[in-house]
């Protein structure tokens, strides 16, 4: 299969009657990269991976493969592979006729057919002369998972898609499993786009993650770019900034900005957003962080809050707690500390310098951040 | 079972096995429909299997005595033997034709198509019309002064007006008519069983859609399709109405059903009537054996389901 140099996605679009579930999706993929388009559901992110395939037909844009332009090309023409979700293995056949399939649409004598039915086998693991005769409704998930794989390396496909491959999987069997699709990337060097709804899954496979956001793409970075300088509130809030303060700013200080917040302390706060060189002062802005970020043993009086203790929960590495502000009963954060805090005890912490982003103003819309301090108050209760 | 608790590990833990306990509650609720299926099917069946072995003597009464001579009777006859012929000849040609028929169009709706709620109750209303009237119908519509025919020949297609009722297509049509959308609804309600992933993943694997419906949706098909022609077929074989009032009872459609009536009613032939009737659901008995055994070894794992993948 001809090797993958560059993949570039020129706007592409697709319509489902009249909402656009994907939206002017451009991107440039190297060969040999691992993507990740990342995003909750309904962002669009199956439906990129779909047009991407040739399943879905392009309402409009282009896909151009090494120069060629190719999203008129039927999914069975492009030499893509994809692993899907619920695996769609095909019950009626055995591991070794999964396998096989896509084999059997190409001529190829019946000796080199076995040989690599066995090395896409070998390569995930699965053992041919215990599991070859069984069908896919006599293997546990995380054989399903595999025989899904391999029944699409087998191929050699020129670029590998992935649809949220590890969501039926318990927590253990998903850790592994990640861990099997970086090694097959790094063996096989297959440029693969994979789709999840998992920040950490991204974190962890991907050279490029794609945040997508209502069909459009919201940001694209390493996911070092994406975890440190997330550009808009919604990445930050994607990425565990489960923290806002409303402020206003008061005006650059140095490389950082001074803001203050309702209750008058003042913070020095970074902005990583595109927008941040108008801000003027006076202007209604939310500074977020992280849990990690917000810690009780921080050294130093600068960027410092008080507050109460309201709960606390052991998260493995250290204690996290729900602390109330003084003076503003209504903001909640959560805050680390290395030791447990007795409840209903006030408290002190530090916000670690640089580590608090700032972005435009936006009304709580008690979706991410709330569902996590609620889940945090349903642990403690129960 | 001595030496089994001694083959058991000492360090197993001892559990006494409760005595299975009697389901009285599952046993006192199937009774009633014990009751039904005994008095309505399984009394009427051994009633029949004994009538039909017994003979009537010159007046026409009953005789003691069992016998085969029934059967024997049958077996030596040539016309009732070309009954069995002639009625394979009814019951095959639509029952097939409904499958071939249903299997391309139930493909091609299984993703749900417009005014699909319309075209389905389009088809059930037949069946909801019964036999009689569907017949009479056909004798006004298809007839030889019928709109069909009037209609062929006033944009002059053609010049004699078709022979469409009182004989072998005649019944044809009105098992069709009956019978299809049975069958297609049961078709498509299996293939909208199967899921679209596995047509995305065949055509990922480089598989066009020739391939795709015979490697992944026939074989997925076939416990279905079987079902359906074996229920259709059975229904076929046993028509009556439809080869009495469109078809040529004397002659191409006298179906074994007509036989059997004809020996018990006409001829007064009880026991006679009974063993024909025997004999052909002997018959669909074979037929729905050979079937499910042909579907078993096409595809013997078809029915597996996906497992936790699905």
């Amino acid at each position: 299969m001809q090797a993958i140099e560059t993949l570039e996605i020129r706007g592409m679009c697709r319509d489902f009657g009249t909402t656009a579930a994907l939206q002017n999706f451009s991107l440039d993929i190297r060969g040999g990269t691992f993507v990740t388009l990342l995003g909750p559901s309904g962002c669009g992110k199956s439906t990129a991976l779909n047009c991407l395939a040739g399943l879905l037909e392009l309402t409009d844009g282009e896909i151009i493969l090494n120069g060629k332009p190719i999203q008129d090309t039927p999914p069975e023409k492009r030499g893509f592979g994809m692993v899907f979700q619920n695996y769609a293995l095909f019950p009626h056949l055995n591991v070794i006729s999964n396998v096989s399939y896509g084999l059997d649409n190409k001529p190829m004598p019946r000796s080199e057919r076995d040989l690599r039915v066995r090395w896409a086998l070998d390569l995930v693991h699965l053992d041919m002369d215990e599991f070859g005769r069984r069908f896919p409704g006599q293997l546990s998930g995380g054989q399903q998972q595999r025989l899904a794989i391999a029944r699409t390396i087998v191929l050699e496909p020129s670029l590998l898609l992935l649809d949220e491959p590890l969501s039926n999987l318990d927590a253990k069997l998903r850790g592994e499993m990640r861990i099997e699709i970086k090694r097959l990337h790094k063996e096989l060097a297959l440029t693969t786009v994979y789709v999840t709804h998992d920040q950490s899954e991204a974190m962890s496979l991907s050279d490029v993650v794609v945040v997508m956001r209502k069909g459009q793409i919201e940001q694209v970075g390493t996911p070092q770019d994406i975890y440190n300088c997330p550009r808009s509130l919604y990445v930050a809030d994607f990425m565990g900034y489960a923290n806002r303060i409303p402020v206003t700013l008061v005006g650059p200080e140095g490389n950082e900005w001074l803001v203050e917040t309702e209750t008058g302390h003042r913070l020095h706060g970074i902005s990583t957003f595109d927008g941040s060189a108008d801000w003027k002062p006076g202007e209604r802005l939310l500074a977020c962080s992280k849990p990690e970020d917000m810690q009780v043993e921080a050294p130093g009086t600068a960027n410092r809050l008080s507050g109460s203790v309201h709960l606390v929960e052991f998260v493995g590495q250290a204690y996290e707690s729900v602390v109330r502000l003084d003076d503003n009963d209504n903001l909640q954060l959560l805050v680390q500390s290395q030791n447990t805090l007795t409840q209903e005890s006030p408290v002190s912490f530090g916000i670690r310098p640089g580590r608090l982003l700032l972005f435009p103003y936006e009304a709580p819309s008690g979706k991410r951040s709330g569902q996590r301090l609620s889940a945090v108050s349903t642990a403690v209760s129960a | 079972m001595a030496t089994l608790s001694q083959a058991l590990p000492v360090t197993a833990p001892k559990r006494r096995i409760a005595p299975p306990r009697i389901p009285w509650e599952i046993i006192l609720f199937s009774l009633p429909a014990l009751a039904v299926v005994f008095g309505l099917f399984i009394m009427p069946f051994i009633y029949g299997l004994d009538l039909s072995t017994h003979t009537l003597d010159s007046k026409g009464a009953i005789q003691d005595g069992r016998s085969l001579d029934n059967y024997t009777t049958f077996f030596n006859d040539q016309s009732q033997i070309d009954t069995i012929v002639m009625t394979f000849q009814v019951a095959l040609p639509v029952t097939l034709f409904n499958v071939v028929l249903s299997l391309p169009l139930a493909y091609a709706m299984r993703r749900g198509i417009r005014f699909e709620r319309f075209i389905t109750a389009l088809l059930i209303l037949p069946i909801t019309l019964g036999t009689v009237l569907v017949a009479q119908a056909m004798l006004i519509y298809f007839g030889r002064q019928g709109w069909f025919n009037q209609t062929l020949q006033a944009i002059g297609l053609i010049h004699d007006p078709l022979r469409l009722v009182h004989n072998w297509l005649g019944v044809e049509i009105a098992l069709f008519i009956q019978g299809f959308p049975f069958v297609f609804l049961m078709i498509l309600g299996y293939m909208s069983g199967i899921s679209p992933d596995l047509e995305k993943a065949s055509k990922m694997l480089g598989a066009g859609r020739w391939r795709t419906f015979w490697s992944v949706i026939f074989p997925l098909m076939l416990p279905g399709v079987a079902i359906a022609f074996c229920l259709n077929f059975v229904a076929n074989f046993t028509v009556f109405p439809s080869a009495m009032l469109v078809g040529e009872p004397n002659a191409l459609t006298r179906v074994m059903s007509i036989a059997a009536y004809r020996a018990a009613y006409e001829q007064q032939n009880t026991p006679y009537g009974t063993a024909i009737a025997l004999i052909m659901g002997g018959i669909e008995f074979l037929v729905v054996a050979l079937v499910l055994y042909l579907r078993s070894r096409m595809a013997r794992s078809a029915s597996l389901g996906a497992g936790k993948g699905a």
